[in-house]
């Protein structure tokens, strides 16, 4: 499903400021898992995270994603089997701020040939689900957190994807939205989809929904819990 | 020397062009030295993301290009006012010897950077990008025909001298010192028309076969190019006759081909037609090359279905459009061959 | 590949800069600035040089003057009679014409002394033996109609009482303006001129390649005559259209300067927000050629709205309002042609050259900028940064 070989990625490399973000990393999530990263900030969770997300390649080992190698793939084809095939839920939302709800979740749909219509639908659908077909016309900054957060993930399911990926989904929510989005995870799991979350919350990697937690720190897994 | 505005808006855009030619030119010779194929640095990524900015840069220069020739036209249509015999287009292209060749060189130019992005098209869906270092390769030959263009472009107004009498038309028929136009217009019109029309027969017939069976791509090709250039052969010697006609009225003897472009709602859609037709009959041919790689297999077959059924339509409009103007003609006239 | 994703990221481009409308619309504006100067100046030039071209075809194919102590004098008709027999020669037709200033209207007309008028008449009938006919624009301005009278003083001072016959009007405005039509015996009479002289020779031409060789032929045999072909006067336009070339290079390296203005504005303008917003749109699976095509549909749309603006306010400027901004400017201008009716003279030829020197370097200009914005990588939204 995701299997990661002897993964490095270093930022600004022969400079001043070179960085080894993720060092030597091998791992494996089987499909329909809940998979968690956990460790301090800095310790190369996220980097990791945009890794198996297809949104960087690293600097050396291979990344396999649903049986394909990514880790050569150019950037296009790179971008593109992101788009078909992973959603992300950002650390901070990272909604745009002038669009409104509806076209903040089909903006992933806007370089396919998705019809417009179609498209639309096709988030309504998502926000009922989510409780936010009311908000659909509201700018992002009329929103509360939890709505924000409800808005991305939205967003990162709107191209049926069979991975979900989380940077620090529950920073910004208090405990009572925290489990909330626990339970979102849960009809994801039972939809069979994979999710990868990178948090350091005990409230989510302490959930008995999690199949497996690796350990990170300084950029290298110290250890695997399944 | 003659220096205008319409001199210099043309010289203006031309310089434009180069500009967007050279510095594509500058950014492929990075690719092509530096490109590792399945490296995952750094650097081949932002070549990666250079052969973006190179394909829109040619993607530019073409459209820029298409826009150049027809200014230069109008452009050498304007001058004759000022070059004494002139009356037309042709006129002052033949005033000097660099007006027809940079006219031919800006056409070879189209169908070179239609090529290229046909190539750079299908090169990018494939995940190896087996092409980039000859694609890269060739986009550096490109470069010689852009400077040659801008070179006879400026040699062309230079040479000007707005007191010398050219051969307009009619009596370049009787000029032995305009090679250029010389031998098209002296060529015999009814060779030419038989030309025309075997060419077009063919064209058309070999394009429907492909479209069929998908085979004959490199002959479907061959005789929509020489369908290209025996439409222009034809607009040189019996076909612009037919339109000048019927549109302007002007006598028979008067075998210009740019007259046409005075009647724009006419003039523009016929040659768009035929270039349209020319360039995609080029491709389905070119294609056919592609298709020899694998992992292009699919996407250039694809394409050249596209190409041959818009090749198709593009040389049947041009043929239907310039029967209509003999019928028309002959409906005026009384007769279809007024030699 | 399909139009669907095309049109998708165009109407995504849209709603960017309509987002942004007080930072597009200043660019906007000075585009539409830039492309509404070159197209008033395009256009009146069009209208200038439509004019004299209709001058020039209804002028002779070679005028015969003859001098006297190097000044203009009037030419003996033997003299027409000697020319027609240079062999070539179709016609030689004796001009009588002068100049007549009317102290009411402060204005100069010219008098015409012609057997058949070159103008259509819209109005009554062609003049016969002391009536006159009179341009559209003198009949407007002196409110006279076929039948009125018109009283003009003769060389000797005296009033004459002509009947106006017809109203006459031709498609280039400056000519019918200011001409009074009468049939050439009354011109003489009214002029003093004697018969056997006139103001000049109009010389017609079979065969428009001897032209030069008959005029060279006339000055050989009539040494006092100056001989002026439709060419030369063609010459003598072309100076001014080449003066007035220098004012397009001046107009045109203006453009450009704003051209690098706007450049530089949007270059440099990608604010913090959004390139944050590209960044998003990179991470949630926009490749770098789709942001790049949707900035280049921005520049695309930006340039053929300012184009399409700034045309359509040149065209009311100078054909509606008669290009009061321009006429100071080329003040010059108006010696020569005394009308200043503009002719809507607007081609696709126009359309395009304008086209060319502004939306083209326009678009090449950005084009840089625009791929820099698109490379912004899609993991640094996620990392945040």
């Amino acid at each position: 499903m995701i299997r990661c070989e002897r993964v490095t990625k270093v930022f600004n490399r022969g400079r001043p400021n070179e960085v080894v973000a993720v060092r030597d990393v091998t791992l494996e999530i089987a499909s329909g898992e809940v998979a968690v990263l956990r460790g301090p900030s800095g310790s190369g969770k996220t980097t990791l995270l945009t890794l198996i997300a297809c949104a960087a390649r690293p600097t050396s080992g291979r990344v396999f994603v649903l049986g394909k190698e990514v880790s050569r793939l150019p950037e296009s084809f790179l971008t593109r089997f992101r788009r078909e095939h992973i959603g992300i839920i950002f650390q901070q939302f990272n909604l745009i701020p002038g669009l409104t709800v509806l076209e903040n979740v089909t903006a992933p749909l806007v370089p396919t040939s998705t019809p417009p219509k179609e498209a639309e639908e096709r988030a309504l659908r998502l926000l009922e689900r989510l409780n936010l077909a009311h908000r659909r016309s509201f700018r992002v900054r009329e929103l509360s957190g939890g709505e924000m957060q409800r808005v991305a993930i939205a967003r990162a399911l709107i191209n049926n994807p069979e991975i979900v990926i989380a940077d620090e989904p529950t920073a910004h929510l208090d405990t009572s939205l925290a489990a909330e989005f626990l339970e979102i995870v849960r009809s994801l799991r039972e939809e069979g989809r994979t999710v990868v979350i990178a948090t350091h919350d005990p409230l989510v990697y302490e959930h008995r929904l999690v199949d497996v937690i690796f350990d990170m720190r300084d950029g290298s897994l110290v250890g695997v819990e399944r | 020397m003659i220096l205008n505005f319409w001199v210099l808006s043309q010289i203006l855009g031309l310089v434009v062009v180069v500009l967007l030619g050279l510095y594509a030119a500058l950014q492929g010779v990075r690719i092509l030295l530096r490109w590792q194929p399945g490296s995952a640095s750094e650097e081949q990524l932002e070549l990666e993301k250079r052969s973006y900015l190179v394909s829109t840069l040619v993607q530019y220069a073409l459209a820029f290009q298409v826009l150049s020739l027809l200014l230069f036209v109008v452009t050498a249509d304007y001058l004759a006012s000022f070059i004494s015999g002139a009356m037309c287009a042709f006129g002052s292209l033949n005033s000097n010897d660099y007006g027809f060749r940079a006219l031919w060189v800006k056409v070879a130019a189209i169908f070179a950077y239609s090529s290229w992005l046909m190539v750079n098209h299908i090169d990018s869906r494939a995940e190896d990008y087996p092409l980039v270092r000859p694609k890269y390769a060739l986009l550096l030959l490109l470069l010689p025909l852009l400077l040659a263009d801008i070179y006879l472009e400026v040699r062309f107004y230079t040479s000007i001298k707005a007191d010398v009498i050219t051969s307009c038309c009619g009596s370049a028929l009787r000029s032995l010192e305009n090679p250029y136009g010389f031998v098209a217009m002296s060529f015999p019109g009814e060779v030419a028309m038989a030309l025309f029309f075997l060419t077009f027969t063919a064209a058309l017939a070999a394009l429907f076969l492909h479209l069929r069976t998908s085979r004959y791509a490199l002959f479907s090709g061959f005789a929509a190019l020489s369908a290209f250039l025996s439409s222009l052969l034809a607009m040189f010697t019996f076909l612009s006759p037919y339109f000048n006609v019927v549109l302007f009225g002007l006598p028979t003897q008067h075998r210009c081909p740019f007259e046409v472009l005075r009647q724009p709602l006419v003039g523009y859609p016929l040659y768009a037609l035929l270039f349209a037709g020319g360039v995609s009959g080029l491709l389905v041919a070119l294609a056919e090359f592609l298709k020899k790689k694998p992992s292009l297999r699919e996407s250039a077959a694809q394409l050249q279905r596209s190409l041959a059924r818009l090749s198709l339509l593009s040389l049947g409009g041009f043929l239907a459009v310039s029967v209509a103007f003999m019928l028309i003609f002959y409906a005026m006239v009384g007769t279809l061959f007024y030699h | 590949m399909s139009l669907r994703k095309h049109l998708n990221i165009l109407d995504y481009a849209a709603r960017f800069m309509l987002r942004r409308k007080g930072k597009n619309l200043a660019t906007l504006l000075v585009f539409t600035l830039v492309v509404f100067m070159l197209a008033s100046v395009v256009m009146m030039m069009g209208s200038l040089k439509k004019e004299a071209e209709e001058t020039l075809a209804l002028a002779p194919d070679i005028t015969v003057q003859k001098i006297v102590a190097g000044r203009q004098g009037l030419v003996p008709l033997s003299y027409a009679a000697r020319i027609e027999e240079i062999r070539g020669v179709s016609r030689v037709e004796p001009r009588v014409w002068g100049y007549y200033y009317d102290a009411v209207e402060d204005a100069t007309y010219t008098i015409l002394g012609v057997e058949s008028l070159p103008f259509a008449v819209v109005e009554g009938s062609p003049p016969g033996e002391g009536e006159v006919a009179v341009g559209y624009a003198i009949a407007e301005k002196k409110r006279i109609r076929p039948g009125d009278r018109i009283i003009l003083r003769d060389y000797r001072g005296n009033y004459v009482k002509f009947t106006v016959a017809g109203v006459f009007s031709s498609s280039s405005s400056l000519q019918s303006a200011d001409i009074i039509a009468m049939p050439r015996a009354t011109a003489r009479e009214f002029f003093g001129i004697p018969p056997e002289v006139a103001n000049d020779l109009a010389v017609y031409v079979a065969n428009p390649a001897e032209l030069t060789n008959i005029a060279y032929k006339i000055s050989l045999a009539l040494p006092d005559a100056r001989v002026l072909t439709r060419a030369q006067i063609r010459e003598t336009y072309d100076a001014i259209f080449g003066w007035r070339s220098g004012i397009f290079l001046a107009s045109i390296i203006g453009a450009l300067l704003a051209f690098a203005i706007l450049v530089w504005d949007r270059a440099s303008g990608l604010s913090a927000e959004e390139k944050r917003e590209i960044g998003i749109l990179k991470a949630l699976g926009w490749s770098t050629g789709d942001v790049l095509e949707m900035r280049t549909y921005e520049g695309v749309l930006l340039a053929l709205n300012s184009y399409l603006l700034g045309i359509i306010l040149a065209y009311l400027h100078v054909y509606q309002l008669g290009a009061p901004l321009l006429k100071p400017v080329l003040l010059g201008w108006s010696t020569l042609y005394p009308s200043f009716e503009l002719m809507p003279a607007l081609s696709v030829e126009d359309l395009l050259l304008i086209f060319m020197v502004s939306v083209v370097p326009f678009l090449a200009a950005v084009v840089v900028p625009s791929w820099r914005a698109s490379t912004v990588d899609p993991d640094e939204a996620m990392r945040g940064i």
